[in-house]
């Protein structure tokens, strides 16, 4: 072999050997830094949705007027947000397209709720009218043409950008301070009018300017609420991205957490909720007595929706639901996937009546992963979209214990407004929480603690109800502090679900028994103060009873033990144990007497039944009457004299 | 060859920086997982301890005695000293080769154990006669035929190693429920079978106690004094109870690796609620107290009742231990944690100690092991194991102080009876709280008290490491007990049997047994003992105090003319007032007037204890005379 030939030999073996050695500590390298290969989750956008339930309530609504890419957030349609404050704050609730109401005989309901997207139907005036002279109520938002024209301002004004609520009738003063703090600049827009309404009666102003009025008309009433009240609630509940829809980070960190979303500023009180029950149980029970299910197991003043996070840890996570179980409590445990609880935790879980949830990931590296190659060392790793994580744990499962709820592991977020809903939707979950208030300042960040609807950009919902976490950590003097003013206030008041995240690794980990005491005691004051400890399961069981019962009411006078009266007539049809409704103290001048089940008339005056035991309640500073139910049919006459 | 030759001249350079490569992989792996070199725990020997305090009551001790091959073949003497400790704080000692004059038996209360009484002469024994007849004391185990003149009883009768059950405690001091509970004290003992006495019939009130119907303890008058028969080994009956129970070869048979509980005397006593050690150490000197007055030093400070003795490990948790440890540090109590050498950074050690006792965690086999690596920082390629002794030093030395308590971690044991505590007095272990609950649904008294005492060797001599038995541990699972177990316990002991209750609750246990219980059962027991002045402190300050009241002068005397009991105190100096205990009612009359320093207590306002026998005077340090009227 001649020496040229060695050393081209010499050199292809020395560049051979090389090679091997670098690529193998390249190989080491690459195992400990892998490159990690995401997972593009499914995605289910907003869908349509009708409900058809027997009620005092409609709400109406034209998909047809849906931008289904609307280039801005104040561009989207927000009528469907109305059915959040009629399932909240009453129950059942129909909900009719724009066809459907068109052919429908509107003889069983006795309030109709127009929202923006039907507002241009100058066709259904004549129906409407029939409506209002028979003694319907109408609620309309931001009206135009001949249904502005009924009883509504003119309107003349046009469409402005409002700063601040400035009067709400009748409600409490701080209550009306905490709407007027709201910056609503961006949060809704107005409709101006030339002069007022003869005859009316102004219930809310922003600016100045009239946006509730109300003004009978025949034997009903009309009510007219000129600024875009699904925009607003929307923007308080689910938050208000940029323009473009995206989501800017507020804070000093590279990722976006759903607090970026927030926007009330102060916590303390929920806006949104005073918003809707001042529409609701003062506005609309000023033209027509409102009854509707109070939203509480047993008539409790709120509950504390109680969820705890596992971390991965397993069965070690279990303490917390063992210890409320002792006391018959329930809560939601997140489980990161793959699940590292056991069998016999789960069967624990079971037996605790704990609900198991999922704790998912959307983008976050370094979590639900796993390698491809070689057992643990591989310097590839796939890591799982939402739906293969919710379905590494539903294989895991009983067919029976499939997780309903889900949260998002540390409040992360998607940068888009609605893109993470439309993964949880398509991964099957049916609750979600992971709106949480800032670790900092908890409290009601989303404006409210009661569960609520997200909208997609297209105006539709998802099929799935958001929980908002208000305080996503108690483990401060300072947070206990706040939350016993907030269950002291919800007990009094505001009457609001408070949902708590507890980490059960936090204490194991960091023994400051502090934290324990301050655990222990969230519960004894939320028992002290009447309310529902539960897991969003059965908080959402029960939800879901309130809106598909049956409510009917009517009123009728007579007199009763030869005293002129007024009977609030109610046909109920509670399907859970433990409802109660709630109806007015007042009602056309005359106070609350009793409530007694199956009044029987006997001639001219009528046989009385038991009185049923009624509680007074203050609902968002109105008045109103707690009445429990039995389950199944309940036909209750509410006295007035 | 040539060829392979010129191939490895050619590629010279590149071998070589494989070399490099290789080595230096090499010793990056070694450094990972150095070479590990075991070590084995020295040994420390028994030794006769010197005398510390000074009383009117006197243990004779034997001279010596012949090392165990079996646990019945024991000399159980030192049981005697571990009983007068926990009972009455300071006494005196003597070697039988001691005892040639009646000048070396001028005590109130002399007590004999049996080793000590079958090496007494006949001279000895005509001694101790002469005292009695002046009006001392004496307790007597198992006397052989030559005490006739005292016991009454000069048949060789023959001793029996089977499980015997007590049947009747009939003039016993106890109280009804304690007498109940007596009979059920599991005995492991040796008895003598006395039918009867030989000198006379036995009086009604003189039979304490009966072992399978025959006569297992009784009084006898003699001359002015009294004697005080044991027909059992009481001190095997203690020993067993409080230091376990081998095999008769000295071993713990067990198919696991050995713990602590497993030397439980039986199975009852995994879950028991009464201490059966203390139960039958009260009846045999509370039968004295009964007939003559005599005081002893309270085993608790400022006439408290009993204590809560907490103690903790930082297990597998690092600085944030110690964050367990808040509750207590708010409260202004010391409490016992044990650290394992190396897991908490010297900082937050020296942190803690000052606010807390800081005792070492010794981790072992099978539980696992400690090394120190050898080496400068960049390259160890060698770790040694660390004995216990070391990680004892270890710890001493980043906290720049002595440490005295001792725990072994999971309470891992020796097969060997006494080996594990022959290594921890090497160590230099002052106190050890490794005896106590290991499985589940362990609690309570497991060795029948929850006094520390010395352990006995086979040659019968103390080894100097003081054992203080947990009672509970959390690393058994809280929720496998009954719920109100440990505070039942605390209850009782302050209400009922006057205890220290020592509990154990690892830092890391929400890791491992993770419980609400675990928490609780601590919040718990704190807040009883805070608001029921249980004394909560360390196992360190727990010890403080009943080794200092061993150091103290107590000198009495009785004079049956005036009934007026005299005592002559000196108490070392201390952060707390001492506790002298007086019988309340004794064969002369009731305690009805007291003097401290001549100055007049009221006796109606002295606490008594549980079982009314003794009434509880706080006495400040320093010398006291105290004198006791009985009417």
């Amino acid at each position: 072999m001649s020496r040229r030939n060695q050393a081209i030999r010499d050199r292809r073996t020395r560049a051979t050997i090389w090679m091997v050695i670098l690529a193998v500590i390249a190989l080491i390298i690459a195992c400990r830094h892998p490159f990690i290969w995401k997972q593009e989750s499914k995605i289910a956008p907003g869908v349509p949705i009708g409900l058809e339930a027997v009620s005092d309530f409609l709400i109406v609504i034209d998909e047809s007027t849906f931008d289904p890419s609307p280039k801005s957030f104040s561009d989207m349609s927000f009528s469907l947000a109305w059915l959040n404050t009629f399932q909240q704050e009453i129950g059942p609730t129909s909900l009719w397209s724009a066809p459907r109401f068109a052919e429908a005989d509107l003889g069983s309901t006795r309030v109709i709720v127009l929202t923006q997207s039907v507002s241009r139907h100058d066709d259904w005036t004549p129906k409407i009218r029939g409506f209002l002279e028979r003694g319907g109520v109408v609620v309309m938002e931001m009206p135009q043409g001949d249904l502005r024209g009924l009883a509504s301002p003119d309107g003349k004004g046009g469409l402005r950008t409002p700063q601040s609520f400035t009067f709400a009738q009748g409600l409490p003063q701080d209550l009306m301070a905490a709407l007027s703090d709201l910056n609503l600049a961006d949060m809704t827009q107005i409709v101006g009018s030339a002069g007022p309404l003869d005859d009316a009666q102004t219930w809310l102003t922003i600016d100045g300017v009239p946006v509730i009025t109300s003004k009978k008309y025949g034997a009903g009433r009309v009510i007219t609420v000129d600024f875009n009240y699904g925009m607003i609630l929307t923007a308080l509940q689910q938050g208000r991205p940029l323009d473009d829809f995206s989501i800017r980070n507020v804070r000093a960190s590279s990722l976006i957490e759903t607090e970026d979303l927030a926007r009330t500023g102060d916590t303390s009180l929920p806006r949104a909720d005073i918003l809707e029950r001042f529409l609701v149980h003062g506005v609309i029970n000023d033209a027509m007595p409102v009854v509707g299910f109070w939203p509480f197991f047993d008539g409790m003043s709120g509950a504390l929706i109680v969820s705890h996070h596992e971390q991965g840890a397993g069965d070690v996570a279990l303490w917390m639901p063992q210890f409320e179980s002792t006391f018959k409590a329930t809560s939601t445990i997140f489980v990161n996937a793959p699940m590292a609880i056991t069998d016999d935790g789960l069967h624990q879980l079971e037996k605790f009546q704990t609900e198991v949830g999922h704790a998912f990931t959307l983008d976050a590296p370094g979590t639900s992963m796993e390698p491809l190659g070689w057992f643990k060392y591989s310097p590839v790793w796939r890591q799982f979209s939402l739906d293969q994580q919710a379905q590494t744990m539903r294989d895991l499962l009983d067919s029976n214990a499939m997780p309903v709820s889900s949260q998002s592991r540390d409040g992360l977020w998607s940068a888009h407004y609605t893109h993470a809903f439309q993964r949880i939707a398509a991964a099957g979950f049916r609750a979600d929480a992971s709106y949480r208030a800032p670790e900092d300042t908890p409290g009601y960040a989303f404006a409210t603690g009661l569960p609520f609807i997200p909208l997609d950009t297209n105006g539709l919902v998802f099929n799935l109800v958001e929980y908002p976490v208000v305080f996503p950590k108690l483990e401060t003097d300072d947070q206990l502090q706040k939350l016993t003013a907030l269950l002291k206030d919800s007990e009094s008041r505001s009457h609001e679900a408070i949902g708590v995240s507890f980490d059960a690794l936090s204490y194991p980990q960091k023994p400051d028994f502090k934290k324990f005491q301050i655990w222990r005691d969230a519960y004894q004051i939320a028992t002290h103060h009447k309310h529902w400890i539960t897991s969003i399961l059965n908080f959402m069981r029960f939800s879901r009873a309130r809106v598909t019962a049956e409510l009917k009411s009517r009123s009728v006078e007579m007199r009763v033990a030869n005293k002129p009266s007024v009977i609030l007539r109610l046909e109920i049809l509670a399907p859970e144990a433990g409802m109660s409704i709630t109806v007015p103290k007042f009602h056309q001048t005359r106070a609350f007497a009793e409530a007694r089940r199956g009044v029987q008339r006997v001639r001219e005056d009528i046989v009385l039944a038991d009185p049923i035991a009624a509680t007074p309640v203050s609902l968002g500073g109105f008045d109103r009457i707690l009445i429990p139910l039995t389950r199944g049919f309940n036909a209750i006459d509410v006295i007035y004299e | 060859m040539k060829s392979d030759s010129s191939w490895f001249h050619r590629f010279k350079i590149d071998l070589i920086l494989i070399a490099i490569l290789a080595v230096g992989a090499l010793a990056w792996g070694i450094h990972r997982h150095p070479f590990t070199l075991s070590t084995s725990d020295p040994f420390a020997a028994a030794v006769m301890p010197q005398q510390l305090g000074q009383s009117s009551i006197l243990l004779v001790l034997p001279d010596n005695a012949p090392t165990a091959e079996s646990f019945p073949g024991y000399d159980f003497s030192f049981a005697w000293y571990n009983a007068l400790s926990q009972t009455f704080g300071p006494f005196s000692i003597a070697l039988v080769r001691d005892i040639q004059s009646a000048q070396d038996l001028r005590a109130q209360l002399i007590v004999i154990p049996q080793k000590t009484a079958e090496a007494f002469s006949e001279s000895q024994i005509q001694l101790v006669s002469q005292a009695v007849q002046q009006g001392a004391s004496l307790v007597i185990e198992m006397p052989p035929p030559e005490w006739a003149p005292l016991t009454g009883t000069k048949r060789r009768t023959k001793g029996s190693s089977a499980i015997k059950r007590l049947t009747d405690a009939p003039n016993s001091p106890l109280t009804s429920t304690w007498r109940e509970q007596l009979l059920n004290i599991p005995l492991d003992t040796q008895v003598l079978r006395i039918d009867s006495l030989d000198a006379e019939p036995l009086s009604s009130d003189s039979l304490l106690l009966e072992i399978d119907g025959g006569i297992a303890h009784y009084r006898r008058p003699v001359g002015a004094g009294f004697v005080f028969v044991l027909a059992f080994n009481f001190g095997q009956a203690v020993t067993a109870l409080q230091q376990g129970r081998p095999g008769d070869a000295l071993s713990i048979e067990t198919e696991q690796p050995p713990r602590t509980s497993d030397l439980v005397l039986n199975d009852k006593m995994r879950a028991n609620t009464v201490p059966y050690a203390d139960l039958l150490k009260t009846h045999v000197f509370g039968a004295i107290a009964q007939t003559t007055p005599v005081p002893m030093l309270w085993p608790f400070p400022n006439a408290q009742k009993a204590a809560l003795i907490l103690s903790h490990s930082t297990g597998a948790l690092s600085d944030d231990a110690f964050l367990a440890a808040t509750p207590e540090i708010e409260a202004g109590v010391r409490t016992s944690w044990f650290v394992t050498p190396g897991r908490i950074s010297p900082d937050a050690l020296r942190r803690a100690a000052e606010k807390l006792d800081i005792g070492v965690s010794l981790v072992r086999p099978p539980v696992g092991r400690i090394y120190k690596k050898i080496g400068p920082d960049f390259f160890q390629p060698v770790a040694v194991e660390r004995s216990m002794a070391e990680q004892k030093t270890a710890l001493s030395r980043s906290l720049q102080k002595n440490i005295t308590a001792c725990k072994i971690a999971q309470n891992a044991w020796s097969h060997d009876y006494t080996a594990a505590f022959r290594r921890l007095a090497a160590a230099t272990c002052k106190l050890d709280l490794s005896y106590g609950p290991t499985h589940a649904q362990e609690f309570g008294y497991l060795f029948g008290s929850g006094f520390p005492f010395l352990p006995i060797e086979k040659n019968g001599l103390p080894l100097s490491t003081y054992e203080l038995p947990t009672l509970i541990d959390d690393a058994v699972g809280l929720e496998t007990l009954p719920e109100e177990a440990p505070i039942h316990l605390l209850k009782d002991a302050l209400n009922t049997y006057h205890q220290p209750v020592t509990v154990h609750f690892d830092a890391d246990t929400m890791l491992t047994h993770p419980s609400y219980l675990t928490p609780q059962t601590y919040a718990d027991l704190l807040d009883f003992a805070r608001t029921h002045d249980v004394w909560t402190t360390s196992a360190e300050q727990f010890l403080f105090y009943f080794t200092t009241r061993k150091l103290a002068r107590l000198l009495y005397a009785f004079h049956p003319q005036s009934r007026t009991l005299d005592v002559d105190a000196n108490l070392p100096d201390a952060p707390f007032d001492y506790t002298l205990a007086l019988p309340r009612r004794s064969a002369p009359g009731t305690l009805h007037a007291l003097w401290l320093d001549k100055n007049s207590v009221d006796v109606d306002a002295l606490r008594p204890t549980a079982d009314g026998l003794f009434l509880l005077i706080p006495v400040p340090p320093g010398a006291h005379a105290i004198q006791a009227h009985y009417q």
